[in-house]
């Protein structure tokens, strides 16, 4: 098993990245970042039907709420209901998982990648050493041997190590919220709504967390991919519920005059 | 309910990252020396340990059991007299006893200290991944003189007519004056110096990650030869009545003519070979990453048998006394018979109370 996913896996995404290390000046940090582009687009079919099944999630929260609302003390019927409405939507409610678990040897492959590529002690080099592909000589020629040890320093990095300055688990929490927050979709019952909220700030902050003790090549890369997915998120369903973050929250009808102005001037025109 | 499954996913597939790099604990391979019936190991937990080479009864051990570790040990310990000398990867050179274990006097560098201690007239030789090799007085750990070279030195020093020859990470191989440290030559390869060079007969032996073993002129640096393998040299050459004895990660063995490079035989192992072969009595053994301590006929490079151990042995065998010790990847020790590979006894010393 574990030969299968180093042959399959392991190998061609850390073979890759000492190639793209070797072809960008041997500069670490930029091998990580297009490493992580091209990962992206290989991805792009699984990732984009993510998003639409997220949009089309989106796209369906006020019909779900009506349904709620209608079959509030009736579960079963509201589960029948809701299935139904799926289906003729078109829409798989797992549809966002099965992309994300397609995903995740890929996310181990690169995390053995990443620290793989930059041994830090003798075991690790002689690690390294099983994994490259020096049997055959085309390849080998394309990763010499040369560039072992490989040049960790990126900016103010070493991308063998965490980040001294935090700076890069703080822009994995921003990226992550704001890529979360995009995608994240109108819910209509208050209850969904605090809860949404609430995993959408866990989780960033726990990527942040274990950005904090990873080498900071990984939070290099979940960055990366973080600001990646923004820009493939706004061209699929735009700012998402992002947009509402920095608008005034409506005014209830009875406020008090200058709260009613104010109101007035954030209401758009029918 | 979809949401929260993907939460729950990924909390553990963070949870497994987290798992994987919250260990400070550092791996390491132990090396052995064998010397006046004591058998030193180093430890990946931190210790160094003298064990009765015959019944495997332990000794000593550094720092005792009631005081905490230090750092994981990769090198072989060297003995001068009554002190023993070990690098660890806590950055510290310890000068200990070597008949008590207790200890003399510390040396602290800036990086991991994984090359072996050399000792050579009455100075101390000590190589460290901060880029530096230390030249010590070994009676005292006082520093005489440091040279700094361009990357991380893994390797032993070596030793010969006054003059001390260094391999760095930075793919040079340096010679410098004994007694100030002031550089003499120094030879660039096509890729680093994992290992340390040796030296016999005016030439110097070094191999690389260019897959290749050199053999300069040690006075003046110049390439005598180079001999391609098929992966990286690790393995300081060995050289044994004119002829060197090249190990390298393709597996194989090959001996070579040390003065007209011609190649005598070459052996395949079952796995990568990343330490020197020890040789005695007309035999070579050779430990692999797959567990195998294969015995061969030094002049003809025939197999005379081989033994299994449970784990990569990664550094070199010990031959003393018709019985040779290996030491494999978690810390097991292993005495055989050296004609025979009969097994006399193996111990882990670290499991003991």
């Amino acid at each position: 098993m574990t030969q299968l996913w180093n042959t399959i896996i392991f190998q061609p995404l850390l073979n890759l990245l000492l190639f793209l290390y070797a072809v960008l000046g041997r500069s670490f940090g930029l091998a990580v970042i297009v490493f992580t582009v091209l990962v992206r687009v290989v991805t792009l079919p699984i990732t984009a039907q993510q998003m639409r099944s997220t949009k089309a999630s989106q796209d369906m929260q006020p019909k779900l709420a009506e349904l709620q609302q209608k079959y509030k003390g009736d579960k079963e019927k509201l589960a029948q209901e809701q299935m139904k409405l799926y289906k003729e939507s078109g829409v798989n409610p797992m549809g966002c998982l099965v992309p994300t678990l397609i995903q995740l040897p890929i996310w181990f492959g690169l995390y053995q990648s990443i620290t793989a590529a930059l041994p830090q002690n003798p075991l690790q080099l002689l690690n390294l050493a099983k994994h490259i592909y020096s049997r055959f000589p085309l390849l080998a020629n394309l990763i010499p041997s040369s560039l072992i040890p490989l040049n960790a320093s990126f900016l103010w990095l070493n991308l063998g190590r965490p980040d001294p300055y935090y700076i890069i688990p703080i822009l994995t929490v921003a990226t992550m919220w704001v890529q979360q927050k995009m995608m994240a979709p109108r819910n209509a019952d208050p209850q969904q709504q605090a809860m949404s909220q609430s995993m959408e700030l866990m989780m960033p902050l726990m990527f942040g967390y274990i950005t904090i003790n990873l080498a900071s090549g990984l939070g290099l890369y979940f960055v990366a991919t973080n600001v990646v997915g923004i820009i493939q998120q706004y061209f699929t369903s735009g700012w998402g519920s992002l947009a509402n973050v920095f608008k005034r929250p409506a005014i209830q009808p009875g406020a008090s005059r200058r709260k009613g102005k104010s109101d007035e001037r954030t209401k758009k025109p029918q | 309910m979809r949401k929260l499954t993907i939460i729950i996913v990924l909390f553990i597939v963070l949870g497994t990252l987290g798992g994987c790099t919250a260990a400070p604990v550092t791996p390491s391979w132990s090396s052995l020396l064998a010397t006046d019936g004591l058998l030193y190991t180093g430890s990946q937990g931190g210790r160094v340990y003298a064990l009765n080479a015959t019944s495997n009864a332990e000794v000593w051990r550094f720092p005792p059991a009631e005081e905490k570790a230090k750092g994981a040990l990769y090198g072989a310990p060297a003995r001068l007299e009554n002190t023993l000398y070990v690098g660890s990867y806590d950055h510290h050179l310890y000068a200990v006893d070597a008949n008590t274990g207790s200890q003399r006097w510390v040396f602290t560098s800036a990086g991991p200290i994984l090359a072996d201690a050399v000792i050579a007239d009455g100075m101390l030789y000590v190589a460290s991944s901060d880029h530096k090799l230390y030249a010590l007085d070994a009676q005292t750990g006082l520093k005489k003189w440091e040279f700094a070279t361009g990357n991380w030195i893994w390797g032993r020093p070596a030793v010969a007519a006054g003059k001390v020859y260094v391999a760095s990470f930075d793919h040079k191989l340096y010679c410098l004056d004994a007694a100030d440290g002031s550089k003499e030559w120094e030879f660039k390869a096509g890729a680093a110096f994992p290992g340390g060079p040796a030296v016999a007969n005016g030439v110097v032996y070094c191999g690389a990650l260019d897959k290749k073993v050199y053999a300069l002129d040690a006075n003046t640096g110049a390439v005598l030869w180079e001999n391609e393998t098929g992966n990286w040299v690790w393995a300081t050459p060995l050289v044994v009545d004119g002829t060197v004895y090249v190990a390298s990660l393709d597996h194989t063995v090959y001996a070579l003519d040390a003065t007209a490079h011609v190649e005598r035989w070459h052996f395949a192992t079952d796995g990568m070979i990343r330490s020197t072969p020890a040789y005695a009595d007309g035999l070579l053994y050779v430990g692999t990453d797959t567990g195998s301590l294969q015995v061969l006929d030094a002049t003809n490079g025939q197999p005379k048998w081989t033994f299994k151990a449970g784990a990569s042995i990664l550094t070199s065998p010990v031959v003393a006394d018709g019985v040779v010790y290996i030491t494999t990847l978690g810390d097991t020790v292993y005495a055989l018979d050296a004609v025979t590979g009969v097994q006399r006894w193996n111990v882990n010393p670290g499991n003991r109370k």
